[in-house]
């Protein structure tokens, strides 16, 4: 999918995260320090926030959204639209987005959904966002999108507790005068690197025959498996081809591209695909020293999280890219100007 | 094999880069691990332009299996 979808305005962006920080270092005791010190410097991740007391994804996304209406001074029954990006709903059944409209005290006209992604989600759920207000319905969306993903990491995945923390994020878009660009994709054959198993039978026959294990990894039902090498191999080889394509798409040479803000995986990956792409470490941040990687809000929490240093630059010509879960990754390209960015509240 | 490469890999495996002769057990080498084979992955990825999955990394017994399977790849 390559498209563009016309007048639409990124109006603000909010960030959440709890209070509750897991720093790295303490877990030296429980596995051995220096594999632990290895980890952190390979990384940059030194603490990621945990929710505690059942903190839900739908808990931050709240905050984060009555923050930004607030900030924004739009009131609750201004929203035609609420869509929750997470794969941490509130229950199976009904869709979280449909929760959230009540507790944010949304009009009952307004339409939600829910869409089950992770790493990727941000841009799918600005293409959601985007397509609701091109098709005429809606003059005002609002996009929530976060995880509380620690509950499903196994007390004995070292790597994975060392690397993903919670946070949500809420972002508001109307009828405006600029495009978003999207180049999206979708591999369903790498679904079997990076999942949370169910017990389902037809599941279980799944890991078998895609013999999803290893001497180091272990796939347990209930909780998240990935195998950081092949998701590694995956974001090397698809992450630069989608951005060269939204470049070439834009008519945009790279070096007049203002940021790249691209999923805040750990600092390790993004050097990596920052030197693939041929670009300045300025124009790619990384925000994942005290947040670690946050899924599906990584991306807003990014631009949150350095509110105060993007009021400095022009930010006319930005480009964001998701990837992971799934496989499914995606890159947008956007004029943020307008958008009042706020700093995260801790919950 | 390109000597900044080489001194990537030592620094990352904490080995002197002499010790890194085709004989060199990787499976013996106590940071030979899921973690350093990702970090192998990136940079054959950047210094041989080439994308080598982490499951054929893990099959090299000794750091002559990886320079061979970088140069049937790489050529």
């Amino acid at each position: 999918m390559n498209v563009k979808i016309p007048n639409i305005l990124i109006k603000g962006v909010a960030g959440a995260i709890p209070k509750n920080q897991l720093t790295l270092s303490s877990l030296g005791d429980e596995f051995s320090s220096n594999e632990v010190n290895r980890i952190i410097s390979s990384t940059g991740i030194k603490s990621v926030r945990v929710g505690l007391n059942g903190m839900t994804s739908a808990d931050l996304c709240h905050s984060a959204a009555l923050n930004l209406l607030s900030e924004l001074a739009i009131v609750p029954q201004e929203i035609d639209a609420i869509i929750f990006v997470s794969q941490t709903p509130e229950a199976v059944m009904p869709a979280t987005s449909i929760m959230l409209q009540h507790r944010l005290g949304l009009a009952t006209t307004a339409v939600a959904f829910d869409i089950n992604y992770g790493c990727s989600g941000y841009i799918y759920g600005l293409y959601q966002a985007a397509m609701l207000l091109n098709g005429g319905g809606c003059k005002k969306v609002l996009l929530c999108a976060g995880d509380v993903i620690t509950p499903l990491l196994h007390t004995d995945d070292r790597h994975l507790r060392m690397v993903l923390g919670d946070a949500g994020s809420a972002t508001l878009l109307e009828k405006g005068d600029n495009d978003l660009h999207f180049v999206l994709r979708t591999d369903g054959s790498g679904a079997k690197h990076l999942m949370v198993p169910s017990t389902a039978p037809n599941m279980r026959q799944y890991i078998q025959e895609n013999q999803i294990s290893s001497p180091n990894l272990a796939v347990r039902e209930g909780y998240l498996y990935m195998n950081g090498s092949e998701i590694m191999t995956f974001a090397l080889r698809e992450v630069p081809l989608v951005i060269d394509e939204l470049l070439i798409s834009n008519e945009w040479q790279r070096d007049n591209v203002n940021l790249f803000v691209l999923h805040q995986a750990n600092q390790f990956m993004l050097d990596y695909l920052r030197k693939k792409l041929r670009v300045n470490k300025e124009k790619v941040p990384t925000a994942v020293e005290n947040t670690g990687n946050t899924g599906p809000a990584s991306i807003p929490l990014t631009l949150s999280l350095m509110n105060e240093q993007l009021k400095q630059q022009s930010l006319e010509r930005v480009i964001m890219c998701g990837f992971g879960v799934g496989l499914s990754w995606g890159a947008v390209s956007a004029n943020l100007t307008d958008a009042k960015i706020l700093a995260p509240i801790e919950l | 094999m390109e000597t900044k490469f080489l001194a990537e890999i030592s620094n990352l495996l904490e080995v002197d880069i002499s010790e890194l002769n085709k004989d060199f057990y990787l499976e013996k080498c106590d940071n030979w691990s899921s973690l350093s084979i990702v970090s192998t992955i990136a940079l054959i990825d950047q210094y041989f332009q080439v994308s080598i999955p982490g499951r054929e990394i893990e099959k090299c017994k000794t750091f002559g299996d990886l320079s061979q399977l970088i140069m049937s790849r790489s050529t």
